[in-house]
């Protein structure tokens, strides 16, 4: 379980995120929705303690306070699929996946499944990969480790639609072992399969904590239901 | 005259006072000093020529007027000091602790240390593998030896070639060098043979290397081949402030070389060396250098290449806190179809003050260098308050021929390492990968020996890392 307790988060002294409780449950599948700015990715960030972020408030996994851990720690349960992975110019993909520990035969069928290059793992790390390509990489890294968190943060921008279903795909394999949170503004990866739960994020704020059915609402009426 | 000559007999200074010099020459440099250095080794008059041809050359140049600022104070450098064996300290204890901890790191214990190096810091003495060398190299007809002691054994040999390669008005330091030199390594490779182990400083004993103004000659001759690696596993801590060193190589037709170094000079030293090769013809010579010690490198090693020849120059180095490394290389393209490269790679991390790396890299294509084809790349990679430069420089007066220069940098920033750490690799392993990525197309083609101890040098200077996030 990720609990979230009274979380308010600073970046150069201004205030991203305030106050924020969210609890997630093992194996759940949760979506954090909000338009830009709302201050999604800082929440990703700050969960995996991002040193440039100051924290108020607690982070636990479980019973333990992870709050203050160093982020290679906390990346032992936590999996975050970044929004804009950054290339790595001198870090070829094949080393990098060495030092994971990562089995270049686990991953194989997924590189082909993905459509990532087939000279992906000669390259530089997230070298020449467009904006789609660099999101299935980061689907990839977590595939052969089991993660009690997975956070996967606007996964289906750049995306096409056959994309899409073999990234539906893979979410609901990972959530029979994983509580997965799906960070996103938009609403379509969600006709396949529906969260458990949904909170809305807006200024900052978690502005509504629900069902599934808020998803069609914001569809329909975009997320300025929640303005004041 | 100024001239300070000193008989030493109270205790003087070399690292926390325990290196006790019998004769020290210093004080502003004379006609005097040179010829005092050149009785004590007992030369030939030729020698006592080149070293005065020195001495007029330093009067007459400056220090340049470019890269990065250099304060010696000549009047106060000590020239010669007997023994010439710089740092050379009896007992562990007496080793300042940072070399001590590079040797623990290195997994040489004080018990290996007082054993194996009979208390020398460098030399590796009597070992087994140093007979077994020296009777193949003596079967081979391969001279690998002192330079001092090539005076005494091939005077020929070295009155033919010394600073036939690089003349003394090639620079002020290389002019000082030519003037005060001691210790350093002459090397002679007679015809058609090709030496199948790699050359290595380490297999010598007393060679008084580790001087501030060593000398090393090579003669490659006529289709002989050669690789020769001069380095050192710990950081040498000198107590001079300046190491002008030349190393002059001269490759006969259809000879190759290569030549492999590290420097590793203590952080307090100004280190402004002149190396270069001269091949005549249908060569092969490939220069490597790494340059990790010293306050300031001014280093280009620089080849002259002619008809049919393969140049590659490999410059590395790793500059931290306080460092700048300035360094390159030079090509003299002189004949036809010459294929040559010079690849410049700094890296600059910065903790807490500014680490500098410099790219400077010289092209000159002569008249008549047809069909010649020229690459130089500057690669920069920072960290934290690391800056870098490249500056490439192209002279071209032959029209049919090619030549391209490429620079790239990269920045490893908070933002890539906070990428890395939460894929679970720590920052230090993050740079790790960084470092050894960044080397990786230069030492993979490079001999084991080289390479591993460039990974040893660089795993030590890794761990010192403490971190920029």
């Amino acid at each position: 379980m990720l609990k979230i307790q009274n979380l308010s988060v600073y970046k150069n002294d201004k205030k991203l995120l305030n106050d924020i409780n969210i609890e997630i449950k093992n194996k759940e599948i949760v979506a954090i929705m909000g338009p830009n700015g709302s201050g999604k990715t800082t929440l990703s960030r700050a969960v995996i303690n991002d040193p440039e972020l100051k924290k108020e408030g607690k982070i636990f996994l479980d019973d333990l306070d992870i709050t203050d851990l160093p982020t290679e720690e906390i990346a032992k349960y936590i999996y975050v699929a970044h929004q804009s992975p950054p290339e790595m110019e001198y870090i070829k993909t094949s080393i990098l996946l060495k030092y994971l520990g990562i089995d270049i035969n686990d991953i194989k069928e997924y590189v082909n499944k993905l459509g990532l290059p087939k000279d992906l793992l000669e390259r530089a790390v997230n070298n020449r990969l467009s904006g789609g390509e660099k999101k299935k990489f980061e689907l990839l890294l977590m595939l052969p480790k089991k993660y009690k968190v997975i956070i996967l943060d606007e996964i289906d921008s750049g995306l096409d639609i056959d994309s899409l279903n073999t990234v539906n795909d893979i979410i609901l394999e990972k959530s029979k072992e994983s509580s997965i949170i799906i960070i996103t503004h938009y609403t379509r990866i969600f006709k396949k399969f529906s969260p458990d739960r949904v909170y809305i994020l807006y200024n900052g704020k978690v502005v509504y904590d629900g069902g599934g059915e808020i998803i069609e609402k914001i569809d329909k009426d975009g997320y300025r239901i929640f303005k004041d | 005259m100024d001239t300070e000559f000193l008989k030493i007999s109270k205790e003087s200074q070399w690292f926390e006072s325990k290196y006790k010099p019998e004769l020290e020459l210093k004080g502003e440099l004379s006609e005097d000093i040179v010829k005092t250095i050149s009785e004590i080794k007992e030369e030939p008059e030729w020698m006592l020529k080149n070293r005065i041809d020195g001495l007029k050359a330093f009067r007459k140049l400056d220090i340049p007027d470019w890269g990065p600022e250099i304060n010696i104070d000549f009047n106060n450098l000590i020239y010669y000091a007997l023994p010439t064996i710089y740092p050379k300290p009896v007992k562990w204890e007496e080793l300042p602790g940072f070399i001590r901890e590079t040797y623990r790191r290195l997994g040489l214990t004080k018990e290996y240390i007082e054993k194996y190096l009979g208390g020398a810091v460098l030399q590796f003495d009597s070992s087994p593998i140093y007979e077994k060398i020296n009777k193949y190299l003596d079967s081979l007809g391969v001279v690998f030896t002192s330079l001092d002691t090539a005076i005494k054994e091939y005077p020929e040999l070295v009155k033919k070639y010394f600073g036939k390669v690089i003349s003394p008005y090639e620079n002020k330091f290389a002019a000082l060098n030519t003037a005060v030199w001691s210790g350093g390594v002459f090397i002679y490779v007679p015809k058609g043979i090709e030496v199948d182990i790699p050359l290595h400083a380490y297999f010598r004993i007393n060679l008084e290397n580790v001087g501030q103004f060593e000398r090393t000659l090579i003669i490659v001759e006529e289709g002989a081949k050669v690789s020769y690696v001069e380095g050192c596993s710990a950081p040498i801590y000198s107590t001079g402030s300046l190491h002008a060193a030349v190393v002059e190589a001269y490759v006969h037709k259809g000879g190759e070389l290569n030549y492999y170094t590290i420097q590793n000079w203590s952080k307090n030293v100004y280190n402004l060396v002149t190396k270069r090769g001269y091949g005549e013809g249908n060569n092969i010579i490939r220069w490597v250098s790494l340059e990790l010690g010293s306050k300031v490198t001014m280093l280009y090693p620089s080849l002259v290449l002619n008809d049919n020849s393969i140049g590659e120059i490999y410059s590395l180095s790793y500059a931290t806190d306080g460092q700048i490394l300035d360094t390159g290389g030079r090509l003299f393209i002189k004949g036809k179809n010459v294929r040559a490269t010079i690849v410049s790679k700094g890296i600059s991390i910065g903790e807490k003050t500014e680490a500098k790396s410099v790219n400077r890299t010289d092209v000159k294509i002569f008249k008549g260098a047809e069909n010649s084809y020229v690459k130089s790349s500057c690669e920069s990679l920072l960290i934290g308050k690391g800056i870098a430069e490249s500056i490439p420089r192209f002279e071209v007066y032959e029209d049919k021929t090619y030549y391209n220069h490429e620079a790239k940098m990269e920045i490893i920033d908070k933002e890539k390492l906070f990428y890395l750490k939460s894929k679970g690799i720590s920052e230090k392993e993050a740079l790790k990968l960084a470092v050894f990525g960044f080397f990786e197309d230069v030492t993979e083609k490079l001999p084991d020996i080289y390479r591993l101890e460039i990974k040893r040098l660089l795993d030590i200077e890794l761990e010192k890392y403490g971190g920029i996030g």
